[in-house]
């Protein structure tokens, strides 16, 4: 029963990692860029979330803002940053994203001071009893969020024609010009949507972590652990990636240590990077494509 | 502003800049990012400090111990790093950083775990502990010097034309007989062993390390910033990095570390980008300009 509780939390925890994992994966499928600042915009959206609280809107409420203002805060830096970095060296794009990253975490630490700030909100600590099993309210909420999002992108992707573009562009992004595809629209179209899905990441976290300015380091961190488990570009392998992350994290941290339940699945990655770096469910190859 | 403020700035620029010479060597030669070098700096740093306070170990040899830690364990790393390349390298290197600084707060027994290890000895040329700061100085002069001249006489040599071409392009170099997976781990340990001996001496000058303050992720970044600023790929364009990023670091920190937590790393962040977009092969570029 214990084992099943733990086993549960992690799941949970699992589909908050998703979550952010889905976006980190689109950008990365399509831009080919490794987004530093992906769990940054996560901490803006906590802080903007709490901010709104701070003045009446509940955070569940506040998805209605917090969302557009991401997306609308993606769309910037893809438009102003990112784009002159896609033809640049490696090490460029490596390093805008990671200056960017410290930048915004440093501002956050400037406005927001180092406090560990959190909400308070009726359903905080609600849990319902299910099968003698205890789950959390919010994060039970968290967790169906994350499927009907995941859910609906996927559709988009599959069914539209602009998701067809964006697939066609991750594909290969000269042939897909060269098909009348416009790659500039495409690409900030991703980085929009990788940007919203944080700030709705952000809203369903607020009444379950505390944000403070590096909050995002320890999620982009598991993230990235994720991305690289299910595969680069794929997207229900972030899906299964972050389950399987969220429950080897609780697993280990009840059964070994929790200073070590991080170590274990920094080795998973290692391990996946060492052996299969395209991942579970990655296309073969797909760690060199765009590298060049 | 006392000489002694000086002095310590003086230390700093140039033990980074043999620090970040050292990372140049890998990311710059073989075009591997690696954000995991505070892991070696730790190794170093430890190394060289638990050899000297439990087991009375002159750092003369504890310095050369933990360079040989560090570049086994580079060694092991890189091994396990050869189907990755590109930004997979750099999140391989992250996580071994992670790993190794988690690993050093967990094994209390014999790192003293958070609370982190103080050199308490007097002051003594065998035990590597000075009164003054000249001495220091020089140290650190002494292995900028030692790691800039191993980068240069190292781009003359097979291993340095090796190196080169599997940045250009791996798999073409491959394919005319460069041994690159042989070139990477040797790159690799070279880099990290010259880096173990930057925390080593950093260890010595501060006489305090903790896992935080020799592995945190930050000076992973560290060597990363000063060379890209500096200039990627030439041997001088980390010592020329470090004379402008640690100066204005230690200036910045001082006039507004109290009340201005974040600005100092703020204008790190936006510097960093800045360079990267308008001067992407670093502020040596200036100077060579002909």
């Amino acid at each position: 029963m214990l084992v099943l509780q733990v086993v549960l939390s992690g799941l949970l925890v699992g589909g908050i990692y998703a979550l952010v994992a889905v976006g980190l994966n689109l950008v990365f499928g399509v831009l080919r860029i490794i987004n530093f600042a992906h769990g940054d915009y996560l901490m803006l959206g906590m802080y903007a979330a709490y901010w709104l609280w701070r003045h009446g809107v509940d955070p569940y409420v506040g998805i209605l803002l917090v969302v557009p203002a991401l997306a609308l805060f993606g769309a910037l830096t893809e438009r102003f940053l990112i784009r002159y970095t896609l033809a640049a060296h490696a090490h460029v794009k490596i390093f805008v994203t990671l200056g960017l990253s410290i930048a915004l975490q440093n501002l956050a630490l400037l406005v927001f001071k180092a406090d560990y700030l959190s909400v308070r909100v009726p359903y905080q600590t609600d849990v319902w009893q299910v099968f003698g099993l205890a789950v959390s309210v919010p994060r039970f909420v968290a967790f169906v969020a994350m499927l009907v999002a995941s859910g609906a992108l996927f559709l988009f992707l599959k069914k539209t024609d602009f998701g067809r573009a964006i697939r066609a562009t991750a594909q290969d992004r000269d042939t897909a010009r060269l098909m009348g595809i416009n790659v500039d629209a495409v690409h900030l179209m991703t980085f929009v949507i990788g940007s919203a899905l944080v700030g709705l990441a952000a809203c369903l976290m607020l009444p379950i972590y505390y944000v403070f300015p590096t909050i995002g380091i320890e999620f982009v961190v598991a993230a990235f652990v994720i991305v690289v488990l299910g595969g680069l570009g794929s997207l229900h392998g972030a899906l299964v990636g972050g389950l399987v992350i969220g429950v080897v994290e609780q697993l280990s941290g009840y059964f070994i240590d929790s200073t070590l339940r991080q170590v274990v699945y920094f080795v998973v990655f290692m391990l996946v990077l060492a052996v299969r770096p395209a991942g579970l469910f990655g296309q073969r190859g797909a760690e060199e494509i765009g590298l060049k | 502003m006392s000489l002694n403020l000086w002095l310590d700035i003086a230390f700093m620029t140039l033990v980074w800049a043999g620090i970040a010479a050292a990372w140049n060597f890998l990311a710059g030669y073989a075009g591997q990012f690696s954000l995991g070098h505070a892991a070696f700096l730790g190794i170093g740093a430890y190394t060289s400090s638990l050899l000297l306070t439990r087991a009375a170990l002159t750092p003369w040899i504890g310095i050369a111990a933990g360079a040989f830690i560090a570049a086994a364990v580079a060694a092991l790393l890189a091994a396990m790093s050869l189907r990755t390349r590109g930004p997979f390298f750099t999140l391989m290197t992250i996580a071994f950083a992670e790993v190794v600084r988690i690993l050093s707060m967990y094994f209390k027994g014999l790192t003293n775990g958070s609370e982190g290890v103080i050199i308490e000895l007097p002051a003594k040329l065998s035990s590597m502990i000075f009164d003054g700061k000249w001495p220091y100085v020089a140290l650190a002069a002494l292995y900028a010097a030692l790691v800039i001249g191993l980068c240069v006489w190292a781009r003359r040599t097979k291993l340095g034309y090796s190196l080169l071409s599997v940045r250009e392009d791996e798999d073409a170099a491959r394919s005319l007989g460069v041994s690159s997976y042989r070139m990477r781990i040797v790159a690799t340990a070279i880099s990290a062993a010259c880096a173990a001996v930057g925390g080593s001496l950093l260890a010595q000058y501060t006489l305090f390390i903790d896992p935080d303050s020799t592995m945190s992720f930050m000076l992973s970044v560290q060597p990363a910033l000063i060379t890209i600023v500096g200039g990627l790929g030439n041997a001088f364009g980390p010592l020329l990095g470090a004379a402008v990023v640690v100066p204005l670091g230690e200036l910045l920190r001082g006039a507004f570390g109290g009340g201005l937590a974040g600005l100092h790393g703020f204008i790190y962040g936006v510097a960093l980008i800045v360079i990267l977009l308008a001067l992407p092969d670093g502020v040596v570029r200036v100077f060579l300009r002909r």
